[in-house]
């Protein structure tokens, strides 16, 4: 028999107790992002009491020193989680270091470690968060069920949060997959994708499902494009490395946007339960039109910035970079034209755009409505009119604005666009918490609403792959450049300009 | 809780009541030229009432609700003893959004009104709502439930959040309480802070029947309580768990000082209100298994069999009881449930 006194608690679940090993506690996403986000957890009562994080690293450090730097650093990057002292204090001592310098039996040693936490009345379940450089993902999955860690005990729990990317290309996101599939079932296995812990990602299911409003619009009738923005400002930074292995496309788009896409077409899930909302992500997703390799030119556009300014500061181009093949070829913008051969979006095109060194830090998800179908202001000092637009930022400013016309005051009739609006930080006060909290909360209570199923990151694979392997066989000597603080390449708004579309002014 | 600083956009100042809306006008005015720039932010008009007792208390309360919820606050102090007057104040509250030089700012109406307050109450409070946003009532618990302006309130707005009954008061509040909340209109949610303050025993109820899960074999719980009277706390701790547990009422009697609940299938629930300093809530099952929740200090003890272990008890006060209240509009059917039974009960239990 369930609890019955749950009912009604259902968002109040604590999280059961359990050791959060994280692999990588030294790197930089564990410091910045992680333990900041665990501190406040912690300092919100969401975790469990009894909750123990152990830090697996091969940096040789004592246990003092890692958790003096965690402190520290949180203190520096976000003093917000560490209200005190006293609680640094208290927080610190909840976490437990396990160097690993490489050599044989070190997982052997791992579980020995986890096993003596449980034996002094520590927690038996275990959530694994790979925060390391995903080479080492096959082999650490594999090695955690060489030891039997994959497995819990009766009664206990044992996951695994893997970080993006999953995977370069589809077969190796297949290869990834099938190796977590080896030694973890799916229902065990979390694909963290931090976007979908945005309060605003998380706001589109509300936004369709609990208005009159959109839902009746949102679809082909009335629906003229999507365009979907995720503008950086940052270049490559200390990123070089990665970044050249991986480009836009793959760091930003077959993720990021294509799991954004997903939340704003797919249908209506039957309930909020975690494999309803993914059974529908994965179906809009396998209907995304296949972009045959002769349509790759006229559906895709990469570039790479030059040197430029942003916000007033002059900055290097992509390939003066240090760190960055002075020859490189990897596409710092790219930008998709995509459709979904389905009935609610038959016709309608979405386009996604991304790029590093653009004019502004911003995300959005841009529905743009068709035009009215009777111009009965054609004769009027009215020339023309502005398509009604529904925005939602994701970042900065997370919010949401609706473009409609009105008329300006006076006698003559002019009309202009003009916007309402509604900002998370001015409609509600409070701390917008961090998409890592949320995620590590739901992974702690088992809730895999909002982490990529293996389907939906194979379907996002499959859509980009042909441009990937275009991409990789054009021998052209130059990208397409863009100076950095622009808004891109102008190979950008040809994309769009056939369907005389425009990107929106951000 | 954030840690926003929340700061006054300027100091209160005295209007003549019949300007307040011009008054406001003017303080935006001329924050608007000012060099940092401010968004008038209202989610929703708040009311809070309370006597000259608490106002110092209210007072403080305003900026820090303003922090979590941007509202144009009403503050309406009365003092029924003195002669008929009213005096106002504007203000409003600021926090900065975060890696930005723009403000978000709350403004608040501050009403003293002396004398039969009431009617011009009632008058201003309806005058001075943004008809377009819905209307919360704070109602303390320095002014009674059968207060006429809280009646005539009702009527009027989406959300009444009362204070009166305290955890720790006698069971009997509940039933003015109940009264109250049968006579306002269906729209208008009514709560009290009590059921939020309830909110961490239930969360430990919850969490130790995650672990206990034998409920169908529950045959008696017994709530202690501080105190040497039934309280409100209790009963409606005990109303929740019947109605959780679908126990249907029997009977009501005191067993010695004891009350107790007899419900069909051998169930029963019993009160201890025995005065001491910690209280707790006991299950017992059938082959004479048990299970309890036991607060202590910070702690709760979550036992079930030989197994204890701790569940960190959240503090609460009443701004974060209120802050949570607020950011719920809609009808609790727990709440709901657990009150209508608990006043079912209450004829028997006060009167045996």
């Amino acid at each position: 028999m369930s609890n019955p006194f749950r009912a009604g608690m259902l968002m109040e679940h604590p999280a059961d107790p359990c050791v959060l090993i994280i692999f990588g506690g030294t790197g930089d996403l564990a410091q910045r992002k992680l333990f900041p986000s665990l501190a406040h957890l912690v300092s919100e009562g969401r975790v469990s009491e009894q909750t123990q994080f152990l830090c697996v690293s091969r940096k040789d450090s004592d246990q003092g020193a890692f958790r003096a730097e965690v402190i520290d650093n949180a203190k520096k990057l976000a003093p917000a989680s560490m209200p005190n002292d006293e609680f640094a204090r208290k927080f610190a001592d909840r976490m437990f270091l396990v160097t690993d310098s490489g050599e044989g039996g070190r997982f052997d040693k791992l579980r020995s470690r986890l096993g003596e936490m449980a034996g002094a009345g520590g927690p038996r379940n275990h959530l694994f968060y790979l925060s390391i450089p995903p080479t080492g993902y096959a082999p650490t999955i594999a090695a955690l069920g060489a030891v039997g860690l994959a497995n819990p005990e009766a009664g206990a729990w044992s996951r695994i949060i893997i970080e993006k990317p999953f995977g370069r290309d589809f077969a190796s996101a297949e290869a990834l997959n099938s190796a977590a599939a080896a030694v973890f079932r799916e229902e065990q296995i979390y694909r963290i994708d931090h976007y979908l812990g945005k309060e605003t990602v998380q706001n589109i299911l509300v936004l369709r499902l609990a208005n009159t409003l959109f839902e009746p619009i949102w679809n082909h009738h009335y629906v003229d494009h999507v365009a979907i923005t995720a503008a950086e400002i940052l270049g490559v930074e200390e990123r070089a490395q990665y970044y050249e292995e991986s480009g836009a496309l793959r760091d930003m788009i077959q993720n990021h946007l294509m799991q954004i896409l997903a939340m704003i077409a797919m249908e209506r899930p039957s309930s909020l339960a975690p494999e309803a909302i993914r059974d529908e992500k994965r179906k809009v997703l396998e209907c995304v039109r296949p972009i045959h390799p002769e349509e790759v030119a006229q559906s895709a556009v990469r570039a790479q910035y030059s040197a430029g300014a942003v916000a007033g500061k002059a900055v290097q181009g992509y390939l003066q970079e240090s760190g960055v093949n002075p020859n490189s070829r990897t596409e710092t913008y790219a930008a998709l034209k995509l459709h979904i051969d389905n009935w609610r979006w038959s016709g309608v095109p979405f386009y996604l755009r991304t790029g590093k060194r653009l004019a502004k830090r911003v995300t959005e998800v841009a529905i743009v409505f068709r035009n009215v179908p009777h111009q009965v202001f054609s004769q009027s000092p009215v020339d023309r009119l502005e398509q009604n637009v529904l925005a939602i930022r994701i970042q900065p400013n997370e919010g949401i604005s609706l473009k409609f016309e009105a008329k300006l005051p006076g006698h003559a009739l002019h009309v202009r666009p003009v916007e309402m609006d509604f900002r998370y930080g001015t409609s509600f006060g409070g701390r917008l918490s961090d998409a890592y909290e949320r995620l590590l909360l739901d992974a702690m209570i088992g809730d895999q609403t909002l982490f990529a199923r293996r389907d939906s990151v194979e379907e996002g694979w499959r859509i980009v792959q042909p441009v990937l392997d275009n991409w990789a066989q054009d021998s052209n000597d130059l990208l397409p450049q863009y100076v950095a603080g622009s808004w891109g390449p102008a190979e950008a708004d040809l994309l769009l300009a056939a369907r005389q579309h425009r990107w929106r002014k951000l | 809780m954030s840690n926003t600083v929340i700061t006054p956009l300027a100091p209160p100042t005295f209007v003549d009541v019949s300007k307040i809306e011009q008054e406001l006008e003017l303080l935006w005015r001329e924050a608007e030229s000012s060099d940092q720039p401010v968004t008038r932010a209202t989610a929703f008009n708040l009311v809070l009432v309370c006597d000259t007792s608490a106002q110092e208390a209210a007072r403080e309360l305003i900026p820090e609700l303003a922090l979590v919820h941007p509202t144009r606050t009403i503050l309406v102090v009365l003092n029924e003893s003195a002669p008929d007057a009213q005096r106002a104040w504007v203000t409003a509250h600021c926090r900065k959004l975060e890696g930005e030089n723009r403000q978000i700012c709350s403004e608040a109406i501050i009403l003293e009104i002396d004398g039969d307050a009431e009617l011009r109450a009632q008058s201003l409070i309806h005058s001075l709502s943004l008809g377009s946003l819905a209307t919360a009532v704070v109602w303390h618990e320095s002014l009674p439930l059968t207060h006429p302006l809280l009646q005539m309130l009702g009527k009027s707005c989406d959300r009444i959040i009362t204070c009166a009954a305290d955890h720790l008061a006698p069971a009997s509040h509940l039933h003015t309480w109940f009264d109250l909340y049968e006579s306002v209109p269906p729209e208008c949610v009514v709560t009290d802070l009590l059921w939020a303050h309830l909110s961490g025993w239930r969360g430990a109820v919850a969490e130790l029947f995650d672990e206990c899960p034998d409920v169908s074999e529950l045959r008696e719980v017994r709530i202690h309580s501080q105190g040497d009277k039934l309280t409100c706390g209790a009963l409606l701790c005990g109303a929740w768990i019947a109605s959780t547990l679908e126990w249907t009422f029997r009977s009501a009697a005191l067993l010695g000082r004891r009350p107790v609940i007899d419900c069909e299938n051998n169930c029963r629930l019993v009160f201890i209100p025995e005065g001491a300093p910690a209280s707790g809530i006991e299950f017992l099952f059938t082959q004479d298994r048990t299970a309890a929740v036991l607060r202590e200090g910070d702690h709760f003890n979550l036992t079930c069999g030989a197994h204890t272990r701790a569940s960190r008890v959240r503090p609460v006060d009443t701004l974060a009881l209120l802050t949570h209240e607020l950011h719920a509009w809609g009808r609790d059917p727990r709440m709901d449930k657990s009150v209508r039974l608990a006043h079912d009960w209450l004829p028997e239990l006060l009167f045996t």
